[in-house]
């Protein structure tokens, strides 16, 4: 409690907005927010705003898309979040997260960020429950000289999982990230920003079979779409123990009109080694993302109509690897054998009438991916669509809010190709479920409400729940409460 | 001055995004096979049945396993992607002189004897014994 005392009065500006209004003001502005830079709490259009909150959420899926992040998932958190602006020319934002959890029925993966490292995760044929924690560290400073600003931002990202019954994965990860910024004033008002931005990832993953009678199971490392590297299948320490090494970049540009006009760019490239520590650390996969997201639109206060354009591409290399015949494995050569194409463009239209938000969102979105040898093909595309209302009013010291969402979505259709005499019978079987669930109709009704009540001018707490059905059972729900201030 | 601060941003932000990766080379070896018997006798036609456990042209990385074409004057083509490779088989061959002997190949059959096949094109000679 004392340390919270003191984040409080670190943070808490002399600012002629009381704590309800700092509230109702970030959940009723338009105005555009530059996330992806450094300089993002100096060009946040908020006032300063920072929370301490706990809550728990979890999802329960009958049939997950994506069985490698297990069908139920229940997690703790504790996020504290801070934007502290002692005047108009700097800004100092910062986020600490802690979460401990666990997935359910974890299946095909052994490994940890598996959206990050696929294809080229490590998997097991029996699966299981997977315990997580989680640590998450940002900080970052902006200031203003004259028409020209600076940001420098920092982020650090801990992540330990683990499976308490045979086979046994235990993955730490290590992700480091560090970003500048800068950007000037125009003589009109509007405010151009650049920034780059590199980050350090490492994970390492060790699979134990504490059973005395040895392993029942099989470790596979897979190479995409039901294709695996068959030299190191099996339960022996050259199978299950790996290590994931790389770093990535990125670059943005945002662009904030001084009459409503915004629009924002950025490209990310990351570049992850996937090695074998018992095979004198030779790397024998790499898996290279590329994304780049256009943003764009016009906002007022009382509508905003934005258009987005997402791309990415995905493409994985598998390693020659010789002999080993003298003591040491080597690489022989490396080829491109899997490719990924996702996309993602739509637009959205928000309303603001008294104290009701009207929201409403079209995109239409799809991947290709792709093995090349045996010839091997997944692809899928479908609309998304979304419609919302909110309602938020203050009643003296109260600010209450309610929110209804409807999501549909609507497949255009689904192809699959796997040479079954190339493919094992589960993982045949595996993917011809994803292939089925891909061309799923989707509908989902969400209603999340909020309470909050001032206790002092620039102090309040709050709680709020949100939960989120939808027709195939794919279900999350949410519980939380904190401070604001 | 200002439109040259946004033509040096623009700049420098495309200069970040030139990285990428190594263009890759092609992915096929076109192999071919030639048979060298211990006398010296040609082979006019050889099968290796893929039913038979121990035959096989396996990649020792992807564990793809490949089927032997049919030998005919001694040689066989066969299209593999590149790699490090396992060969070993026995099978009956039928020599030029008409006669048919059981004959095996086993010089490639374990990792420490594999072969590597890296290039676009690639002659490989198997050695034969005589099984009977």
């Amino acid at each position: 409690m004392p340390l919270l005392l003191a984040l409080f009065l670190l943070v808490s500006a002399p600012d002629s907005l009381g704590v309800l209004e700092r509230s109702a003001q970030r959940e009723r502005s338009l105005a555009p927010r530059p996330e992806k830079t450094a300089s993002s709490a100096l060009l946040s259009p908020f006032a300063a705003y920072s929370s301490v909150e706990a809550g728990v959420d979890g999802t329960s899926q009958k049939a997950p898309l994506f069985p490698e992040e297990g069908d139920h998932r229940l997690e703790g958190t504790l996020r504290i979040s801070l934007l502290s602006r002692k005047d108009s020319t700097s800004a100092v934002g910062g986020k600490v997260l802690y979460s401990n959890g666990i997935k359910r029925n974890v299946l095909w993966n052994s490994t940890s960020d598996y959206f990050l490292v696929y294809p080229y995760a490590v998997a097991d044929s029996v699966g299981g429950d997977c315990r997580r924690e989680q640590y998450f560290f940002s900080g970052s400073y902006a200031f203003r000289k004259g028409a020209w600003h600076y940001g420098f931002a920092g982020s650090y990202r801990a992540l330990h999982e683990w499976r308490e019954a045979d086979p046994r994965p235990r993955n730490i990860v290590s992700d480091l990230t560090l970003g500048l910024s800068t950007g000037f004033r125009l003589s009109s008002g509007a405010v151009l920003d650049a920034g780059v931005k590199y980050l350090r990832y490492s994970q390492s993953s060790q699979i134990s079979f504490y059973n005395t009678r040895g392993a029942n199971s099989s470790v596979f490392h897979l190479t995409g779409l039901g294709s695996h590297y068959a030299r190191f299948a099996g339960s022996n320490s050259m199978a299950t123990t790996t290590r994931y090494g790389g770093s990535g970049i990125g670059a943005s540009l945002s662009f904030l009109g001084a009459k409503g006009w915004f629009g924002f760019f950025s490209y990310e490239m990351t570049d992850i080694v996937h090695y074998l520590p018992s095979q004198n650390e030779t790397p024998y996969q790499e898996v290279v993302v590329r994304e780049a997201r256009l943003s764009g639109g016009y906002a007022t206060q009382k509508w905003k109509v934005q258009a987005h354009v997402n791309g990415g591409f995905r493409s994985g290399l598998e390693y020659v690897l010789d002999n080993g015949n003298r003591g040491l494995v080597q690489t022989l050569m490396r080829f491109a054998m899997f490719s990924r194409l996702s996309f993602d463009a739509g637009a959205q239209g928000t309303y603001i009438a008294g104290p009701f938000l009207f929201t409403g969102g079209l995109a239409a979105e799809g991947f290709h991916a792709q093995h090349n040898y045996p010839g091997r093909v997944l692809s899928s595309a479908g609309l998304d669509s979304s419609l919302g209302a909110s309602w938020l009013q203050g009643f003296g010291s109260w600010l209450l809010g309610v929110s209804a969402r409807a999501e549909g979505y609507v497949p255009f259709g689904a192809q699959l190709i796997i040479p079954e005499q190339f493919t094992m019978p589960a993982l045949t079987e595996y993917y011809t479920l994803r292939k089925e669930r891909l061309e799923r109709f989707r509908l989902g009704a969400g209603l999340s409400v909020k309470a909050q009540r001032r206790l002092l001018r620039s102090l309040s707490v709050y709680a709020g729940a949100d939960c989120l059905v939808t027709n195939i059972q794919d279900n999350t729900y949410k519980l939380f409460i904190g401070l604001n201030f | 001055m200002r439109k040259q601060y946004i033509l040096y941003y623009l700049v420098a932000a495309l200069s970040v995004l030139s990285c990428g990766t190594k263009v890759e080379p092609e992915l096929f070896c076109e192999l071919t096979l030639s048979l060298a018997t211990e006398d010296g006798a040609r082979v006019a036609s050889m099968t290796v049945s893929s039913s038979l456990e121990g035959n096989q042209c396996r990649n020792l990385n992807t564990g793809m396993n490949y089927t032997y074409p049919v030998f005919e004057d001694n040689e066989a083509l066969l299209r593999v992607q590149k790699g490090v490779y396992l060969l070993s088989f026995d099978a009956v061959a039928t020599l030029e002189d008409g006669s048919t002997r059981s004959v095996r190949h086993y010089g490639h059959a374990d990792p420490q004897n594999a072969v590597n096949l890296l290039s676009g094109r690639e002659t490989l000679t198997l050695e034969l014994v005589y099984l009977d």
